[in-house]
């Protein structure tokens, strides 16, 4: 049996939690997400941009980690700000990025899969597409097709 | 784990790393905790920096993405809890990611964090995960195969079938029940004595 060493540190965040003072919970939390929000446009901003730039790193055959970090950036953007069908869209190309890490790609299956993903992904961002509900959810529903066979678990 | 409304936080003060490999993913999680009070913090894209600011700081808490593109956040982890200077291996570690499937899970906790949330991450499962700190009652571990947070919230004892291991397990085969359960008010009767008039 192997041995181990456990001790309780003294945790100088927990110190620092206690002291009086401070912001209530609530108040704490809403003044975040007012912060956050200040963001919206100049995230939502560069959303197209960085759609470009992983489209551009796909074709340069760049590893899959690195598409899937750029795939995880666009995911985060777009959860956060409340763009329900891309965020969607970022996660299946996520969740494909994810099983290519870990499963050849012989035919190149993948590679094509990802391009749809990126096709997707600029298709939701059509300002001529922001109010058709209906073609986004087949848009999204479509992706989940692909990616359901290759999620991890 | 969610903290009543009234607790209040009070981060003043407090030092902070934050590695994102976005700068606006970096910024969200930076205007989040100037949301919570806090002044400035460390703010890093690459498990390199992080590196260096570990070094030369004294750090109450870090927030991370393990996704980086050019190194493994679980490697930074890893190297936090085993390497790094004396003052910071234990510090509380969150680590946030897009991906929440089981392995993805299992890895933050084998590499040593503390706490793992799934993005997007709203600033009050953020604060309910850093005030949680006051109360965790985990002891540090570190074995030849892990070093970092003990990786149980809670424990149940042993398998069912498997014997005592620890000195503080129950030996005795505990019999099943064979009523229901004392009340609250019962137990307190029981410890607490009561006058009786005879």
């Amino acid at each position: 049996m192997s041995r181990s060493i456990s001790f309780n540190p003294q945790q100088r965040l927990a110190a620092l939690l206690r002291r009086p003072g401070g912001v209530p919970l609530d108040k704490a939390a809403e003044q975040a997400e007012q912060r956050v929000q200040t963001l919206r446009d100049r995230c939502v901003g560069v959303l197209d941009a960085k759609i470009e730039q992983m489209a551009r790193m796909a074709a340069d055959g760049a590893p899959p980690a690195r598409l899937y970090a750029a795939a995880s950036e666009i995911f985060s953007l777009a959860a956060t700000f409340d763009l329900r069908e891309l965020s969607q869209a970022a996660s299946s190309l996520c969740d494909l990025l994810a099983w290519t890490q870990s499963h050849a790609d012989p035919g190149g299956v993948l590679k094509k899969s990802v391009v749809v993903h990126l096709d997707a992904l600029r298709t939701l961002r059509r300002p001529e597409l922001s109010s058709d509900t209906a073609a986004r959810a087949a848009v999204v529903e479509g992706l989940r097709q692909i990616s359901l066979k290759y999620k991890s678990d | 784990m969610s903290a009543a409304g009234n607790t209040r936080v009070n981060l003043e003060g407090a030092q902070i790393l934050l590695l994102e490999q976005g700068e606006h993913g970096l910024e969200i999680l930076m205007q989040m905790f100037v949301g919570f009070g806090i002044r400035s913090a460390h703010k890093c894209t690459s498990a390199s920096d992080a590196l260096g600011i570990v070094r030369r700081s004294t750090l109450d808490l870090i927030v991370a993405d393990p996704n980086l593109p050019d190194s493994d956040g679980h490697e930074f982890v890893r190297w936090l809890r085993t390497s790094a200077p004396d003052a910071n291996r234990t510090v509380p570690l969150v680590l946030i990611s897009a991906n929440g499937s089981k392995s993805a899970v299992e890895r933050a906790r084998d590499c040593g964090a503390s706490y793992f949330l799934v993005k997007p991450v709203t600033p009050r499962t953020l604060l309910d995960r850093i005030l949680h700190v006051q109360t965790d009652k985990r002891a540090f571990v570190i074995c030849d195969s892990y070093a970092g947070p003990d990786r149980r919230f809670k424990f149940e004892g042993p398998p069912p079938g498997v014997g005592p291991r620890r000195c503080t397990d129950i030996r005795t085969k505990l019999a099943d029940s064979a009523g229901p359960n004392l009340s609250q008010a019962d137990i307190d009767a029981l410890v607490r004595p009561q006058k009786v008039l005879i």
